[in-house]
């Protein structure tokens, strides 16, 4: 009994060891097969895996951490391991944990690299026994591994990926099955968000800005300005840009919008793209209520009186059938007039970005306008506007 | 004066007396008169009655209607599934020598056209010389529908679609001539003052003045109600000052006169101001008008259309045609009343397109025959007659019919010739330019000038989807409200259920909802051997009822939502209406004797057959719904294109990993 609490313990404390090394999601195969292994052959593991983890700490010493750099490796072990490959899923491990320095962790040809490691041929199972008990488990859980990993950052494997798995492993193992498995549904997953991303984000912040409120944006009408406020006059408040976002449509609504009620500035909200966040502020009028009252497919009206007596726009000039149908911008919770996302995310360039929308917006001008911003950094704070100017005091 | 003829008398009467049937003229004006019982018509064909209806049917007639005599709405009725036999018999001119006086004007026409328009030049320089355009104006062209005493000829509905079939020959003049008096002037006639006529219709029908009708803008193209040009009362009260640019105006860069549509601010009668529309007569000499170059088109190449500018142009009070506010109504009924020439005169440039088509096919052999023996070819030839023969039958029978009466109601019908025989025309060309292969693709031929004056057909005047919903709504609006009960009952069943099981009964009967179930007996009123025709206008009346009753049902008001069936509903009407004006031409082609009878005979068979076989195919498409009719996958295929913006399935070579 007291051998089995130790045990279990002990399964307990490598299970979190190995998971907290490799910080991955680490697949029911790998991590069962490691329980039932002895100390003696984990230490020489974890021993053969900081060998092989200097290889590339001493490129990356070298060189600069790149595709060419982490091919380098690769290249280097196996021209040192020319006949046995020695140590090759420890070296796999380990290459795996330094992709993401080497900026590779999202590329095919980095990993097909990899599974070039493997030695050919050997470890292809000979009868559906090997195939169902794990043949050559150490290396299958390592390949899975790998292929996890490329899940995980969303590499899509091909054909090609597939006929290195088959000339190391075979075409029946688990290894080959994950392989298929990932065929049929990275593919489905690539393409199934509505809002697709592009595979490469790019670097520029502005476009990055346009990118996340391009894809926020409902209105293909919608039409992105790009200020960069050095450009655009003498003396800026600050040096940043500001991408704004607003469509005809929304311009109309600000023409329409009474002069009496504020308008309101509300961020700084967060939206992701891919593993980038930044942050956007939206220009709201509050929500009209009479337009949200009855509900628009409410047809206990007409059962009543006028079933039937509906005129056409042949007739009339203001047919009853035609409803002024509501803009996609008027929302129950408010009616969207803008959003931006600045360089800074500052009040500052929140209230530019205002004064630089009053060009094309007159209007804007006599509105009030109620800045009601938090900030990560800041919490809540909100700043009232004179109806003369904007830029006015602060409430906290 | 114009009389509409009518067979009277069954045929079994006429068999009885073993004699051709006798045809007399009666004035007829109401269904009343139509809706004979068989006892009574028996009665009369014994008689022999010759003398028109006059006396105190007439002044009870005018009792009923004092703004003038009206039609009882002939597809409205159609709705609810009643049919007025007057349609079925086909009008014609009372008086000889009105015929052949015509037929003079006709080939006098003609034969300017064929001698001395050069259509081809036309086509290729975008003008019409003027000494051409001096010399239809000349002519008296300008003013056909204008009355004799402010010098126009006076001519009544029949006679002016008949002089279209001749001005149809060349695109660009035909648009031109409707520009001027069909839009432009219009206005005028239809709800102009004493002194508008006398100050205007003399100088436009001799062409000195040309007019041109002003609706369309940027913004508001079908939606005639969302126009911006405004125009402002000054504030003595004497001028309208007019500002805005109207679009894509035919004759707006040759027009001294422009019919304007435009909104002004009236108080109406809540005493609250409101924006509303006016229709204005403009005389480019008021100051301010100007206009942009002539558009550069696809076809009717030759006809000029442009930008039209107001700005600042002050226009009397006196100039406002019908009333202030009234504008609407005034722009509809013009556009309402030109529509039905469309027929006649597409019916007359297709019937020599035909011929020389004809022509083609006889003397060209290939494979050792003359292509005129290939099936595929005499298939295209007989679908062509049938649809020139439909149109023209609808474009004349409206035609007559409403120069049969003083007020007609007859928009509807009016469209239905429109969308009719803009596509029929439309296929048409195209299967002439089919037949004729590489010459008909080729500039040196006129084919191809055909088939790009055709283009606009479909989108002129009204397009035909707006026309469309136009004829389906009117239909469902009429039918609504006799429904009305009735659905409002049907919609609450636990309240009501001796309905809801009366209801069903007459379902599983396979009777309409409502209204009479006793037959029409449409075949007593045309020729015997088409009686078979009758009973399928009878089941399509039936079908179409039924299937209105349906939608209404289904969606109550938001049935003007829901487009794809309402213009399943248009199309059953319409080909329902060129049913009835084919068998009503063929009857009477029949009966007196017509050269060629037997093949109107055939073609009649033969459309009925066609278009009875679509009407069913519909109808099952309108019961089955929105799923297994597929209008569910076509709304959300386009909403995917809307939302991608544009075709949204990947290229077939792409690939995924």
């Amino acid at each position: 009994m007291e051998k089995l609490r130790k045990l279990c313990t002990y399964v307990l404390q490598r299970r979190s060891h190995i998971l907290n090394k490799n910080k991955l999601l680490i697949g029911y195969h790998t991590s069962s097969v490691r329980l039932w292994r002895d100390k003696v052959a984990i230490k020489i593991e974890e021993k053969l895996a900081v060998q092989h983890q200097g290889v590339f700490n001493e490129i990356l010493a070298k060189k600069k951490a790149d595709k060419t750099a982490f091919q380098t490796a690769i290249a280097y072990y196996i021209a040192k391991e020319k006949l046995y490959r020695r140590g090759h899923v420890e070296f796999i491990e380990a290459a795996l944990h330094q992709m993401k320095e080497f900026g590779v962790e999202r590329d095919l040809s980095a990993y097909k690299a990899l599974l070039r490691v493997f030695p050919e041929g050997k470890m292809i199972p000979k009868s559906v026994w090997q195939v169902e008990l794990f043949h050559y488990p150490k290396q299958q859980s390592c390949a899975i591994e790998l292929m996890d990993q490329m899940e995980y950052h969303g590499v899509c494997p091909d054909r090609e990926f597939g006929c290195i798995l088959e000339s190391i492993f075979g075409a029946e193992v688990h290894a080959f099955r994950k392989f298929r498995r990932m065929l049929y549904w990275l593919p489905k997953f690539k393409n199934a968000s509505p809002y697709p991303i592009p595979y490469t984000l790019p670097i520029d912040p502005i476009e990055l800005a346009m990118l996340a409120l391009k894809r926020m944006v409902i209105d293909n009408q919608n039409k992105l300005t790009v200020w960069k406020t050095l450009e655009a006059e003498e003396e800026p408040l600050e040096d940043t840009f500001i991408v704004s976002a607003m469509s005809p449509e929304q311009k109309e609504l600000i023409e329409e919008h009474p002069e009496t009620k504020p308008l309101i500035v509300e961020g700084g909200y967060k939206t992701w793209l891919r593993n980038i966040s930044q942050i956007y502020f939206v220009l709201r009028a509050d929500p009209k209520p009479e337009n949200f009252t009855k509900p628009p497919n409410d047809t206990r009206y007409e059962d009543e009186e006028d079933l039937f007596e509906f005129t056409t726009i042949f007739e009339e000039e203001k047919p009853k059938s035609v409803s002024n149908a509501l803009s996609i911008h008027e929302q129950p919770d408010g009616t969207v007039l803008g959003m931006c996302i600045t360089g800074t995310s500052s009040k500052n360039s929140i209230v530019t970005w205002i004064r630089y929308l009053q060009q094309t917006n007159p209007k804007l001008e006599k509105i009030p306008i109620v800045f009601q911003m938090r900030t990560p950094e800041s919490g809540l704070q909100v700043i009232e506007t004179d109806q003369e100017q904007n830029v006015g005091k602060f409430i906290s | 004066m114009f009389l509409r003829s009518r067979i009277i008398g069954q045929w079994q009467v006429c068999s009885k007396y073993n004699q051709l049937p006798q045809i007399s003229h009666l004035r007829c004006f109401s269904s009343e008169a139509s809706s004979v019982k068989t006892e009574e018509s028996v009665t009369k064909t014994d008689k022999l009655q010759v003398k028109p209806v006059k006396g105190s049917k007439e002044s009870e007639l005018a009792k009923r209607y004092p703004s003038g005599i009206t039609n009882e709405p002939f597809i409205k009725n159609l709705f609810l599934g009643k049919f007025d036999k007057e349609f079925l018999a086909y009008p014609e001119i009372e008086d000889v020598d009105e015929v052949n006086e015509l037929n003079r004007m006709v080939q006098q026409v003609e034969k300017f056209f064929t001698e001395e328009v050069d259509s081809k030049s036309i086509d290729v320089n975008a003008k019409i010389p003027d000494d051409v355009l001096q010399k239809i104006k000349d002519m008296g062209l300008f003013g056909q529908q204008i009355p004799e005493e402010y010098g126009g000829l006076g001519l009544n509905a029949t006679k002016f679609a008949r002089i279209a079939e001749a001005t149809a020959l060349d695109g660009s003049i035909s648009v031109t001539l409707a520009g001027h008096q069909s839009i432009g002037l219009k206005g005028l006639l239809i709800a102009g003052t004493e002194e508008q006529k006398e100050k205007y219709l003399p100088r436009l029908a001799t062409g000195e003045l040309v007019a041109a009708f002003c609706l369309t803008e940027p913004s508001s193209g079908s939606d005639a109600a969302s126009i911006r040009t405004r125009a402002t009362l000054s504030e003595d009260g004497q001028t309208y000052y007019l500002n805005g640019g109207k679009l894509w105006i035919s004759n707006g860069g040759i027009a001294d006169v422009f019919t304007v549509i435009a909104k002004t601010e009236i108080t109406n009668q809540a005493g609250e101001k409101e924006d509303k529309i006016t229709a204005f007569f403009v005389e480019r000499a008021f100051g301010g008008v100007t206009n942009g170059k002539p558009e550069d088109k696809l076809g009717i190449r030759g006809s000029n259309t442009c930008e039209v500018h107001f700005d600042n142009t002050p226009v009397p009070v006196d100039n406002v045609i019908g009333e202030v506010g009234g504008g609407f109504k005034v722009a509809m009924n013009i556009l309402n009343s030109g529509r039905f020439s469309m027929g006649s005169s597409s019916a007359g440039a297709l019937k020599r397109l035909l011929g020389m088509t004809a022509e083609h096919a006889t003397t060209r052999t290939q494979f050792g025959k003359k292509i005129s023996e290939f099936g595929l070819i005499k298939e295209k030839f007989a679908k062509m007659a049938l649809k020139i023969y439909a149109m023209e039958s609808m474009a004349y029978l409206t035609a007559g019919v409403m120069d049969s009466y003083e007020k007609p109601d007859l928009s509807i019908e009016a469209a239905m010739v429109k969308i009719y025989s803009s596509e029929g025309t439309w296929m048409c060309v195209s299967e002439c330019l089919q037949i004729l292969g590489g010459q008909g693709y080729m500039k040196d031929y006129p084919y191809e000038r055909y088939l790009r004056d055709a283009r606009i057909l479909l989108i002129f005047e009204g397009t035909n989807e707006i026309l469309r919903l136009l004829v389906a709504l009117s239909g469902c609006q009429h039918a609504g409200k006799e429904l009305k009960n009735l659905v409002k009952k049907l919609r609450n069943p636990l309240m009501n259920p001796d309905v809801l099981v009366k209801t069903a009964f007459r379902k599983i009967r396979g009777k309409q909802l409502a209204g009479e179930t006793t037959p029409l007996y449409l075949d007593g009123e045309v020729h015997p051997s088409l009686k078979e025709e009758a009973d399928k206008i009878e089941d399509s009346v039936k079908m179409l009822q039924s299937s209105s009753d349906h939608l209404l049902v289904l969606h109550g008001n938001k049935i003007v939502d829901d487009q794809m069936n309402l213009k399943r509903l248009a199309d059953i009407a319409i080909d329902i209406y060129a049913m009835t004006a084919c068998i009503g031409r063929a009857s009477r082609s029949r009966c007196i004797g017509l050269q060629n009878n037997d093949h109107e005979f055939l073609l009649t068979k033969t459309f009925c057959e066609e278009a009875h076989r679509n009407i069913k195919q519909l109808y099952h498409q309108i019961i089955d719904g929105k799923v297994k009719n597929l209008d569910q996958s076509y709304e959300h295929i386009a909403d995917t294109i809307f939302k991608t913006g544009g075709y949204a399935a990947e290229h077939p070579l792409t690939r995924n990993w």
